[in-house]
């Protein structure tokens, strides 16, 4: 910025020649008002984030009930147990939602961004019911949930029985539960890129299309060839933000399948939490917490290194 | 949209709401005064904190009579102390709020628990109490307090209570060709009800319900721990501190508990809704089932009349009339408490006579006293007869409280049940499954 | 233009409306079901019907006697505070923290961001407990020497509700990314006239912003309307200054008590539905009204970031 610089120092009031304090801080300028604005916020966030984060660490080495005892070093051993079953299984819940989840979520988000951007009537109306249910209270909706894959008297099931087939016992069923877990989130969280992908479909002119069809490009090729493309960035967005949501669902497990046959729909955000507070182990659960980090971490590189890749080649 | 002078009137309303809010907060006055510096009571200006305390919401009308005698009582010997309630939740919630507030520095004074007393008894996170009611203790049913009784001492009294009995649909059992008043008294004669209840039934209804396995949820295992009880068959040792869950006992109960499951309706077993489980039979689609107390009204209440109890079915070798503790509000005063002694009394006060003649009326739960509970059976409809018959003269049946990792524990016994009620492999085996399953729960807990 | 009714285009309509009722029909569920009693709740799996007109469920959220003292207006009050309060401060920190973060060069900055960063990957639960340790030892409030012991700090207090959660790191990263898609022309114009930094921001940005800070108000108005965990734990002592999200949970807890049903065991579903209707309804006007705005911010934000 020498050009602004130039016209700064040229705009100056001609007064008695500046001190070598006022020039200092006239060069340093930028540095000052960063540092200016950044230092109570970085103050801030150390006290509420970094300190618990520390914390946190600190905790995980170590076995504490938190019932008027004091916490007693142990090294590694709560990252151990995490080795042990069910931990594993836990483990792989989590990463299987979350990507399920995400990819489900943001693929359909993507197609029926698609149909709306057609000029349908009532669009407004239908993109409304789509992003409704993002509003709702996680925990009130998960009990509504539950009411279709009741076992005895569920919707599911009383749709099978009036079809005259046997009933499914739901909840006993693995796939099932973990279908309807990812179901319930995918229903949460549609709304979100549905109207994300809308607006950055919409924002595509539509010469370009137009351009094309006459140079004989059919509906799937306009897809693949110009949508796709031009949507890269929000979806990588949508994508990257996904990714910390899915990773920490919580309600929806407790409430519907309550980690599920034989903890396998329990997540770590559930382990986690009984952890600390039902089996009054804070060390584990904090150790838990910790590798909840590193995975999502671990994930989050991984998606940026995929997605720029992609990015420096289109 | 907005032009910036719109956006300037709406920076404006909103750090004028921003203050308000800031000024809103320097003004409120702390609804619990300081508790000044610790050390000993002063006789003036002590304030008891009690947390989810059942019958002393201040807010609630149907509770005034209660909180009133309580505050009599305890008024009685301080005359300076004061008691403010806080409904801090149920369960896991109460539970988190207790965690939080122990490492915060914040606990209360007196606390309510159902579950969750001995493990925390055992970490001294509460007073005994052995001494502050020894004089009436010959009134306390045993049972109702045993789970806050640990290494001897007692770090609770249980201030309302409840137990199960068993629930029968006269409608359903007509229906299928039985006589409606004749209650299975034994196993054997509960399973051939049923059979012929669910034969008859063809598909429209059933002959039992049974509340199964759901991930780490106890809602189903209360259940099977009255069938255990009176079978004599404990799920554990050491006051409920290891699993035995390869109690030979136990294997006559599983076999029942097999065999009583194929009358139940189909898929309801899994059901993790217990609202919906047991609804089944009050709408006519099952004839028989374990309950808590709180069917009575519950029953009337989703428009079944005349629904019969009567006491649990019993093994037919070697059973003991048996039920089990449920809806038990155990009182405790917390160690670190600034107030013990009035904190002890304060519970204390929950169990004279006055005040639990007065739990039924204004809180629809069992008192937990022998005497109450003479005096209530005489005034009792049939139905609450038979519950308080139960708590009186029957063996009380309390879950086992793990120390460590209990929802670990108990995930291993649902799964037990799981494979028990889904498989046909031998009771034996899945017993031993489950009992080193669980011995290594217990043997990772750090 | 009138559109010629091709099977795609019938297609299309019924791939949307069935997908909209879909998304649709719990919440149609959980507001007719607020409207039965037991009985019919539990009659009709498929859609519980009223046979009556059963007010009851709402009638007793204004019932004294009935348990909880219900202040709707109140946690109404005390939740527009907070959602104008984390809407505000967070927005105005993200606003300059963007700014320093791109338009300052100096050392240290990119660092700067990167510490900011780390705290996303961690899940929201590391930061439960110790955040309530330091709200109730808290020095020098509500009764905490200035070491912080002995008293109860701010817990049950307003500054519990307002402390905590001030700097956003999600918020700081959008604002950075669209701070990067606005030329600098405009702001060296501005300064060439003279403008300040804090003028700048005024005049310049925040115009320009409004399409990502409309999202932020949104975002943060929902969540912060919907935030019930924190409030369950810092504040449940004092219903004076209980949010609407916690007040509906307490209502939850208490009727159960009030029906003399152990809690836990039973729930009443259509009281939970009738309290969550209750909850949902002022965001679903909020978001109808608003939802032009809402779309033509995401729209601008899509575009540029």
């Amino acid at each position: 910025m020498s050009s602004s610089t130039n016209e700064m120092a040229i705009s100056m009031p001609k007064t008695a020649a500046p001190s070598r304090w006022t020039r200092w801080r006239f060069r340093h300028r930028q540095a000052i008002e960063g540092w200016l604005i950044l230092t109570p916020i970085l103050l801030y966030y150390s006290i509420f984030f970094l300190f618990p984060i520390v914390a946190n660490l600190y905790v995980s080495f170590t076995s504490w009930t938190g019932v008027y005892d004091s916490p007693r070093w142990v090294g590694l051993a709560n990252y151990r147990v995490y080795l042990n079953p069910p931990y594993p299984l836990i483990l792989f819940n989590t990463t299987l939602f979350a990507v399920v989840i995400l990819v489900f979520q943001t693929g359909l988000a993507f197609f029926i961004a698609l149909l709306l951007n057609e000029k349908v009537f009532g669009r407004g109306l239908y993109r409304a019911l789509f992003y409704i249910p993002t509003l709702t209270s996680a925990a009130i909706m998960a009990q509504v949930f539950f009411a279709f894959v009741s076992p005895f008297d569920g919707i599911f099931n009383a749709i099978l029985k009036e079809l005259d087939r046997p009933i499914v016992v739901w909840t006993i069923s693995t796939f099932w539960m973990r279908s309807f877990i990812i179901l319930y989130s995918i229903w949460r969280g549609l709304g979100g890129p549905v109207v994300l992908f809308l607006a950055a479909l919409q924002g595509i002119h539509r010469e370009i299309y137009e351009a094309a069809m006459v140079d004989g490009a059919r509906g799937r090729d306009m897809l693949l060839y110009i949508t796709l493309p031009l949507l890269r960035p929000m979806v990588i967005f949508v994508l990257v933000t996904g990714m910390v949501g899915s990773f920490q669902i919580f309600e929806s497990v407790l409430l519907i399948s309550n980690g599920g046959p034989s903890n396998t729909t329990n997540v770590m955000l559930l382990q986690i939490y009984n952890d600390a507070f039902v089996n009054t182990r804070l060390g584990l659960a904090a150790a838990g917490a910790m590798i909840t980090g590193i995975v999502l971490l671990a994930f989050s590189i991984t998606n940026m290194r995929l997605l720029s890749r992609g990015q420096a080649s289109s | 949209m907005w032009s910036s002078k719109l956006s300037r009137r709406h920076f404006l309303q909103a750090s004028s709401i921003a203050i308000t809010g800031a000024a809103l907060a320097a003004c409120t006055p702390p609804p619990v005064p300081q508790a000044g510096a610790a050390g000993a009571p002063s006789t003036a200006a002590v304030e008891l904190i009690g947390w989810t305390v059942h019958g002393m919401d201040p807010a609630n009308e149907q509770f005034k009579p209660h909180r009133e005698a309580v505050l009599a009582h305890f008024n009685a010997k301080y005359p300076n102390a004061t008691f403010t309630h806080m409904e801090m939740g149920w369960d896991e919630v109460l539970r988190q709020n207790l965690v939080t507030a122990l490492l915060g520095g914040t606990p209360p004074d007196i606390i309510v628990g159902e579950n969750y007393i001995q493990p925390y008894a055992e970490q001294n996170a509460f007073l005994p109490m052995d001494e502050s009611v020894a004089d009436i203790k010959s009134n306390l049913i045993e049972g109702t307090y045993a789970a806050a009784v640990t290494g001897g001492k007692m770090y609770g009294v249980s201030q309302l209570t409840g137990c199960f009995a068993f629930e029968r649909n006269p409608n359903v059992i007509e229906q299928a060709g039985l006589d409606p008043d004749a209650p299975p008294a034994t196993w054997n004669e509960l399973l051939e009800q049923a059979d012929l209840i669910t034969k008859a039934g063809k598909e429209a209804y059933y002959g039992y319900t049974l509340q199964g396995p759901v991930g780490f949820l106890i809602g189903g295992i209360l259940r099977f721990a009255v069938y255990s009880k009176t079978a004599g068959a404990d799920m554990s040792k050491d006051d409920g501190a290891t699993p035995w869950f390869n109690n030979p006992k136990s294997e006559q109960v599983l076999a029942f508990l097999r065999a009583i499951h194929k009358f139940t309706p189909p898929g309801l077993s899994f059901n993790p809704d217990e609202g919906q489980v047991y609804t089944q039979l009050f709408q006519g689609v099952s004839a028989m089932q374990i309950c808590g107390s709180w069917h009575v009204n519950w029953a009337k209440d989703l428009g079944l009349d005349n629904a019969k109890y009567s006491a649990i079915p019993i093994p037919d070798k070697d059973g003991i009339p048996a039920t089990g503790v449920v809806g038990n509000v155990i009182l405790s005063a917390m160690a670190k408490s600034k107030y013990p002694e009035e904190a002890l009394y304060f519970c204390r006060s929950f169990l004279e006579d006055d005040v639990q003649d007065l739990v039924y009326p204004t809180l629809g739960r069992m008192p937990s006293t022998r005497s109450s509970l003479e005096r209530l059976k005489t005034n009792a409809d049939e139905a609450n007869q038979m519950f308080i018959d139960l708590l009186l003269n029957a063996d009380l049946g309390v879950l086992p409280q793990w120390r460590k990792d209990p929802q670990k524990i108990w995930t291993v016994y649902n799964e037990l049940i799981t494979k028990l009620l889904t498989t046909e492999t031998p009771v034996l085996t899945l017993m031993d499954e489950a009992q080193t399953a669980a011995e290594l729960v217990v043997a990772q807990a750090v | 233009m009138r559109k010629r009714l091709t099977i795609g285009r019938v297609l299309v309509y019924i791939a949307l409306i069935s997908g909209s009722f879909i998304m649709a029909f719990p919440l149609i569920y959980s507001l007719f079901g607020s409207f039965t009693d037991l009985e019919d709740f539990y009659a009709n799996p498929w859609l519980p019907i009223p046979h009556k007109l059963y007010l009851e469920n709402y009638r007793v959220m204004f019932n004294p006697a009935f348990g909880a003292r219900i202040q709707l207006g109140q946690w109404i009050f005390n939740t527009v505070i907070r959602c104008a309060w984390y809407i505000v401060i967070p927005g105005a920190v993200a606003v300059l923290a963007g700014y320093a973060l791109t338009r300052l060069k100096f050392r240290g900055r990119d660092l700067a961001f990167t510490y900011l960063l780390s705290s996303l990957m961690v899940p929201g639960i590391v930061f439960l407990i110790p955040t309530y340790v330091m709200m109730a030892r808290f020095p020098g409030a509500g009764g905490n020497s200035w070491w912080g012991q002995g008293g109860h700090g701010f817990v049950n207090q307003w500054p519990a509700l307002l402390i905590p959660g001030l700097v956003n790191v999600f918020y700081i990263f959008m604002l950075r990314q669209t701070y990067y898609t606005i030329p600098l022309d405009f702001e060296e114009a501005a300064r060439v006239d003279g403008a300040n930094t804090l003028q700048v921001l005024w005049t310049v940005y925040l115009p320009m912003l409004k399409p990502v800070l409309t999202v932020l108000v949104i975002f943060q108005f929902v969540a912060i309307w919907n935030d019930f965990q924190w409030p369950l734990i810092v504040s449940s002592g004092n219903p004076e200054i209980w949010t609407l999200a916690l007040g509906i949970q307490r209502m939850l807890f208490v009727g159960a008590q009030a029906k003399g049903i152990p809690q836990g065991t039973v729930q009443d579903y259509p009281f939970s539905f009738a309290l969550a209707t209750v909850a949902i309804l002022p965001l679903v006007i909020l978001f109808l009204r608003l939802q032009r705005y809402f779309v033509e911010g995401v729209q601008g934000f899509a575009l540029r970031g």
